[in-house]
């Protein structure tokens, strides 16, 4: 069963310690443009925050753009995760992500993106107010769904 | 009498000394006892050293719950950041036998052990739990009518928002004082402390300036907080954002000392004339109060 990522704006209060710990967990530095997942301003919202991160495709866009396939879906844990030493940074999947999630190291000259961390992201387990979570695909599309005044 | 081990944390000695003196104050005129902790260590900080190395981040928060379990004592803490992690090392290592052994195994050369037999509490929690909203209530002898205040329950507390219920405890604390608790808009907005770590110009006009902009508009007679993270940051940032010319003077206080000034203590007593922003405003309004 694969896992995701959940964010609960409600819930959220910009801390970015979830940004913060995402690139001190990959580059041992804090951060904020070395960051996975992305904590903006809800322009809708006045106080609220969205997180953009990484949903980990049944089907990713990203793995069937890239032209060295370096981008590979796990098939136990359902992980998409980039290969950097096969990464020619062409920025082709930065491109086609709906989303935009996968960002480009300028020093590194690769494309970047969310691994949750081999399975326990470390943004979920310093979420200061608790709106980061992992929970199952389905659970998190229901509530998704349920937030948006949508039936699953 | 009920008696507590005190966790003070390293910020509140160290630079808010006027929330010590308040929470000291406050428990003894409720008949709390706070014996010292001798030995204590840094918490440890939720953040920086448990990302650096989560086993010796269990240890050294264990080493300080085996202090308090060695005084026969629950410990009661009053800073945020000091509950969550004595809180939940206090949990996980109940629960988690495996990771108990291997903290026991590096604490046991300092002759401790973590056993697990006490509770980790939170000031607001023996506050509302123990002491009792009426029992504060009635205790009152300078009633806050007529001040107005907006609350910052900050992150840490939020997180107990379905659990514990930490964050409506804390407004019941001071809505029992008689002030007003005024409700705006971006009361959950992180104060913008943890932006130290990267960016703190972001945290200043991203979180805090995003707050006292919201907070200016109801012009309250101050901020109450829990936090001393929290407390520390809206002065910081009031002071920053001077010099950029934005000018707010909203002061801000830690509950412990709203409640101590409510009490009747006297607020030179206390020591909080050394705050950045100074709430001689405040304390005029309290002190005037029936």
């Amino acid at each position: 069963m694969q896992k995701v990522l959940l964010h609960n704006p409600e819930k959220c209060s910009g801390c970015t310690l979830c940004m913060l710990i995402c690139s001190f967990s990959h580059f041992n530095v804090c951060d904020y443009t070395l960051s996975s997942i992305k904590i903006v301003n809800d322009p809708d919202r006045k106080g609220r925050f969205i997180a953009i991160y990484c949903s980990h495709c049944e089907f990713p866009i990203c793995e069937a753009s890239c032209p060295k396939n370096a981008i590979k879906k796990d098939k136990e844990t359902g992980i998409v995760k980039i290969n950097s030493m096969l990464c020619i940074g062409c920025k082709t999947c930065n491109v086609l992500c709906p989303i935009g999630v996968p960002w480009f190291h300028e020093k590194r000259r690769v494309s970047i993106k969310c691994d949750l961390c081999g399975g326990l992201p470390y943004c979920v387990r310093f979420c200061s107010t608790g709106a980061l979570t992992l929970v199952a695909r389905e659970e998190a599309r229901a509530k998704a769904l349920l937030a948006g005044g949508l039936k699953a | 009498m009920i008696e507590y081990t005190f966790f003070r944390g390293c910020m509140i000695p160290a630079l808010q000394p006027f929330v010590e003196a308040a929470a000291i104050k406050v428990l003894e005129k409720f008949d709390i006892k706070l014996r010292e902790l001798k030995g204590e260590t840094c918490c440890p900080v939720p953040e920086a050293p448990k990302a650096l190395d989560e086993l010796s981040w269990y240890v050294m928060a264990a080493r300080n719950l085996a202090l308090a379990e060695k005084a026969g004592l629950n410990l009661v803490t009053i800073c945020s950041g000091c509950f969550e992690t004595l809180e939940e090392t206090n949990e996980v290592l109940k629960e988690n036998k495996v990771l108990r052994s291997a903290v026991n195994e590096k604490l046991a050369p300092l002759g401790l052990e973590f056993k697990g037999v006490i509770q980790v509490k939170n000031v607001i929690e023996v506050l509302y739990d123990e002491v009792g909203i009426k029992r504060i209530g009635d205790a009152i002898s300078r009633k806050l009518d007529g001040v107005k205040v907006c609350l910052q329950v900050g992150c840490r507390l939020y997180r107990t928002e379905e659990t514990k219920r930490l964050p409506q405890k804390f407004r019941g604390i001071v809505e029992a004082t008689g002030g007003k608790v005024i409700d705006y808009e971006t009361d959950r907005v992180c104060c913008g402390f943890p932006t130290i770590y990267a960016d703190p110009n972001f945290g200043y006009m991203h979180r805090t300036k995003l707050k006292l902009d919201d907070i200016a508009s109801y012009s309250p007679d101050g901020i109450v907080v829990i936090c001393p993270a929290c407390l520390n940051q809206f002065e910081m940032a009031q002071l920053d954002l001077k010099a950029k010319g934005f000018s707010y003077d909203i002061p801000c206080i830690n509950l412990l000392e709203l409640l101590a000034l409510s009490l009747g203590i006297p607020a030179s007593s206390l020591g909080i004339q050394w705050h950045r922003i100074k709430p001689d405003q405040l304390i005029k309004k309290v002190e005037e109060g029936r």
